[in-house]
């Protein structure tokens, strides 16, 4: 009795807080991690130089195991989701790889692009 | 703008007409002379759009006007192909939001209420204008001025489009300049690719994501005819783009936009309640509004005269 109570209770819990949680902490999964402000504004500097479409990105996340990788989360009109990858490297983030979200780069760079669901 | 003639409404389209329309399949037929194509009589016919059902490497008709082949589409090596004919279709160069601002145009950000039902294609602009080696002028505005040299898109007030360097081919002294859009230096000149399309890809004909030579790129050309031939793909080198448009009968072309987020072209198919935008580039990204809404972007837009 008290068992179901409690599971009610974490169901409810649950549901108020995935309702409160930002859309973007959601896709982000545990893998990952919304970018702060300081490191949102430098990779979105990189993807811009990289000719990318800043009015596009819909995320921005940084790896919670290696805090010099994120991506960059992109919805396009025509093509789905795409995922960019940068890291970062003396200072500065440098675009790694793009592509669907699971399929570009590496095996840690798949991981990452897996936070733009 | 280019005084071309109104078109009355645009007829509704069924899907029979796809038959009516393949049945003008052909190869590269040849081209009416210069002289003809610009003193080619104004044409007051609907403009009839379809969508092609399966783009092949043979020219398929995909519009008419008037009754008459205007446009086709083919398929080649991964290069969409998308040809003109300028006796019966007319170039617009667009300003974007952020590429010239949202003041002063003819044409904007967005297709204009007079072009939208007879709107055959629009494709992406060239390069952003901020970077090196662009120029912008329309209707008398200039958003980039313009520099000797430079490979130009150049509209004259009859309508007709022609594409050479700047200040040694274009412009013709006898016409009345209107728009004109340059982006680097030509791609393909007497139709030969230009003598760097290998050798200085990023530095000559601009910088791609993750400094690779294979990306998004896209072109326009024209033929000994005056017939225009735009062409893009999601994986081309700056050689592949200039052979495409070279084995389509460019003797002249321009690159225009590169890198995945800014190649894009639409064909519409028209219907009773306005046009409908079909993607032209396999896998590209595409623009929000598919050109009928605004963009930060400049932009050409392909109409029927």
């Amino acid at each position: 009795m008290f068992g179901s109570r409690l599971a009610i209770l974490l169901a409810c819990a649950s549901v108020t807080v995935g309702a409160l949680a930002p859309a973007g902490a959601l896709a982000a999964g545990s893998s990952a991690r919304p970018a702060t402000k300081s490191e949102r504004s430098a990779i979105l500097k990189a993807y811009a130089a990289s000719d990318g479409n800043t009015s596009a990105v819909r995320g921005v996340y940084v790896s919670r195991s290696n805090q010099a990788l994120a991506v960059v989360c992109e919805r396009t009109p025509e093509a789905g989701v795409y995922a960019s990858v940068f890291a970062r490297a003396r200072g500065a983030w440098r675009y790694v790889t793009s592509g669907a979200p699971g399929r570009a780069g590496s095996s840690a760079d798949r991981t990452l692009e897996r936070a733009c669901g | 703008m280019p005084p071309r003639t109104a078109v009355p409404a645009i007829a509704v389209l069924v899907a029979a007409l796809a038959v009516v329309l393949n049945a003008g399949d052909s190869d590269d037929a040849p081209a009416r002379p210069a002289e003809s194509r610009l003193s080619g009589p104004a044409l007051a016919a609907p403009v009839l759009t379809v969508a092609p059902v399966v783009t092949t490497s043979r020219w398929r008709v995909v519009a008419r006007v008037g009754g008459h082949p205007a446009a086709w589409l083919a398929r080649r090596r991964g290069v969409t192909l998308m040809r003109f004919d300028q006796q019966l279709v007319h170039v617009a160069l667009h300003a974007g939001s952020s590429d010239g601002g949202t003041a002063g145009w003819s044409y904007g950000d967005r297709v204009s209420a007079g072009e939208v039902h007879r709107l055959i294609a629009a494709v992406n602009g060239g390069f952003k204008l901020t970077y090196a080696d662009v120029g912008f002028v329309s209707g008398g505005h200039v958003a980039v001025p313009l520099k000797p040299g430079l490979a130009s898109v150049v509209t004259y007030t009859d309508g007709t489009t022609n594409i050479g360097a700047w200040g040694s081919g274009v412009p013709s002294g006898r016409e009345s300049v209107f728009s004109v859009l340059q982006n680097q230096h030509l791609l393909v000149d007497r139709g030969v690719a230009a003598a760097d399309v290998s050798t200085c890809v990023l530095r000559c004909w601009g910088g791609t994501i993750g400094l690779v030579d294979v990306v998004a790129r896209s072109g326009l050309g024209i033929t000994a005819g005056g017939r225009l031939v735009w062409a893009a793909g999601e994986q081309l080198s700056p050689a592949a783009l200039a052979a495409a448009l070279i084995d389509a009968g460019a003797v002249r072309a321009v690159e225009l936009d590169i890198n995945p987020w800014w190649v894009a072209g639409y064909i519409y198919v028209h219907h009773r309640g306005g046009p409908s935008p079909l993607p032209l580039v396999p896998g590209q990204r595409g623009i929000a509004g598919a050109l009928l809404n605004p963009y930060a972007r400049d932009f050409l837009t392909f109409v029927a005269n």
